[in-house]
């Protein structure tokens, strides 16, 4: 837990088994990013799992008037970026949870709360979850809706690599693509967009 | 019960047509007002000598009085400097009321300062204020009423301003919404004259400071122009009282007249000082002065900006002002508005949801002290049922 960065969130929005929707001001916007894997403490023992599939800046009233002014000073943008709860929107979809030390590609037995506070997965916390088991989360990402799964296994295999890479373990990303190809077999147009995603990295 | 939309549709016609008629003089008197305003335009001495002989002889008196300038003075923004420090102080208050479980009172304060050239986020703080028990009855023991808790807050919004200003290498402006010259309010109640002091006070040491005071009115809805006027005409009668329920012109707004010749989006009138003095015939502790200002950018939208005498006389520090409340409407331009005095009122403004937590707090705090609360009064609980 020491290890993690922490991202301030302003509030839980909602939340589901098999996702949340966080909040958080906009100078914390540098920590999390897409595809980053994350987590948040149900209670002592229980940590729930989740990749960041979208981040959101919603507008309000003030936004849409001063984007038609005639002129912003760049105090004001600086007003509204870092001094006005502005909606940013961090959508987490939930791939595993952890309970005793033992960690689970299933959806937690229970969401989130309101206000508990995201954190960002280290690098070891990475590579912990990511070698558990058999690619069992890969699932959870498989079927989402709306979401472009595609980008969002590219950015999660990208950090994943890296993470195992400097971990000594060069064959993970291999045995993760083998499996995103056999999990796919049946759905052609989007191996061929997640392999294309893939190609990328 | 809905409201009897019958009844109110068969008179309509009938108000209209009063209104129409209404229009109608007033309309006439405006032109009157602006044909005598357009000759008498640089007769400032003549104005201002007038003025002081009526005073001497007048009590509630009130009218605006030119300065220096022209009366039909249309000046363009100036050209801003980079650098100056800007604060907006704003508040709202939850009122006590007789009909909730609990009487309390909540004076919230937000307050902006802008460091601006600095290209640095502003400062923004909120100040929560929750009344003493005793602060909650009057003197003769009945709860305050809004406009004791209006004074109160106002006067709370100055002294946030007053605290919040540190030693600045630029110039500071702070800008209050409403007239600069609460305490007049506060003069005519005698439970206020503490808080009179206390203050006039605060200005004289925001003035020490070199801070520009300044109160913006949106849509102002004086007629001092045409009380200045009324006067002249009182004068051209040679009438030798002047009562200003009798006066001439009254219902001819300020705002009639600047529009005529305020064309120019940002353009400001000139200087006059507002001449105000009570019952007693006691002048205003506070002399004010003020311009008149078009922040409209298609049709003219007027609005009044107050400030200090001493900022008036200076005729460097009110172009100051001028060009820094001109930037500050542009922002918000689809509904001209200074934006830190709409940021200001953001921070202050006290939702129903934080009002019930404030009431949770209290109920519990009074429960853990052994004190038994009040109950709210079936008035207030049928409301609820009712879907307020």
């Amino acid at each position: 837990m020491n290890q993690s960065q922490i991202i301030p969130i302003g509030k839980l929005l909602r939340a589901n088994n098999s996702g949340f929707v966080a909040g958080c001001r906009v100078s914390e916007l540098d920590a999390p990013q897409f595809g980053t894997l994350c987590k948040v403490s149900i209670d002592k023992g229980r940590e729930v799992f989740g990749l960041i599939a979208n981040i959101s800046i919603n507008d309000d009233g003030l936004v849409r008037q001063i984007v038609s002014g005639v002129s912003i000073p760049e105090e004001y943008t600086a007003d509204n970026r870092y001094n006005r709860n502005l909606p940013v929107e961090i959508q987490v979809l939930c791939i595993g949870y952890q309970e005793d030390g033992t960690i689970f590609h299933l959806l937690p037995p229970q969401p989130p709360l309101s206000l508990d506070t995201l954190y960002l997965c280290s690098q070891e916390e990475l590579v912990r979850f990511t070698q558990a088991g058999h690619f069992g989360y890969f699932r959870h990402i498989l079927r989402a809706q709306d979401l472009p799964i595609d980008e969002l296994l590219a950015a999660h295999l990208r950090s994943a690599k890296l993470a195992h890479m400097q971990a000594g373990n060069k064959a993970w990303f291999d045995n993760a693509a083998q499996e995103l190809i056999t999990l796919l077999r049946d759905d052609y147009p989007v191996l061929i967009s997640v392999l294309s995603a893939l190609a990328d990295i | 019960m809905p409201v009897n939309f019958l009844q109110v549709k068969t008179n309509l016609e009938q108000y209209s047509q009063k209104v129409k008629r209404l229009s109608d003089k007033l309309a006439m008197l405006e032109e009157e007002l602006w044909q005598s305003y357009v000759l008498n335009s640089e007769k400032l001495d003549f104005m201002q000598a007038l003025v002081s002989s009526t005073a001497k002889n007048s009590k509630n008196f009130y009218c605006a009085c030119p300065v220096r300038e022209a009366l039909l003075t249309a000046i363009a923004p100036p050209e801003i400097a980079t650098n100056y420090t800007i604060i907006a102080a704003d508040g709202s208050q939850i009122q006590p009321s007789r009909h909730k479980a609990v009487q309390f009172c909540v004076i919230n304060v937000g307050i902006i300062k802008a460091f601006m050239g600095s290209g640095q986020a502003p400062e923004i703080q909120t100040f929560s204020q929750l009344l003493d028990y005793e602060q909650l009855f009057s003197e003769d023991g009945q709860l305050i009423d809004e406009d004791a808790v209006a004074i109160m807050r106002d006067f709370a919004e100055r002294s946030v301003i007053q605290q919040s200003i540190t030693p600045d290498p630029h110039p500071i402006l702070s800008i209050t919404d409403g007239p600069l010259g609460l305490y007049q309010r506060a003069a005519a109640r005698n439970d206020s004259k503490e808080l009179q002091t206390k203050l006039l006070n605060i200005y004289h040491d925001i003035a020490e400071q070199g801070v520009i005071s300044a109160g913006y009115i949106d849509k102002p809805g004086s007629d001092m122009i045409g009380r200045l006027f009324s006067i002249m005409k009182n004068d051209e009668q040679g009438q030798s009282e002047y009562d200003s329920k009798k006066r001439f012109y009254k219902g001819v707004s300020d705002v009639a007249i600047f529009r005529r010749f305020l064309e120019q989006p940002g353009a400001r009138s000139a200087v006059f000082e507002m001449i105000n003095q009570d019952d007693k015939g006691q002048k205003s502790s506070l002399p004010v002065h003020f311009f008149y200002m078009n922040v409209g950018q298609g049709s003219p939208y007027i609005v009044r900006v107050e400030f200090p005498e001493w900022v008036g006389r200076n005729p460097q520090r009110v172009d100051l002002l001028h060009a820094v409340i001109f930037k500050e409407v542009k922002v918000l331009d689809r509904n001209p508005y200074p934006y830190i005095l709409h940021r200001a009122h953001e921070l202050a403004v006290i939702h129903f949801e934080e009002y019930e937590e404030v009431e949770r707090m209290l109920l519990e705090a009074y429960e853990k002290a052994e004190i038994s609360s009040g109950v709210q009064s079936n008035k207030e609980a049928n409301k609820i049922y009712s879907g307020k």
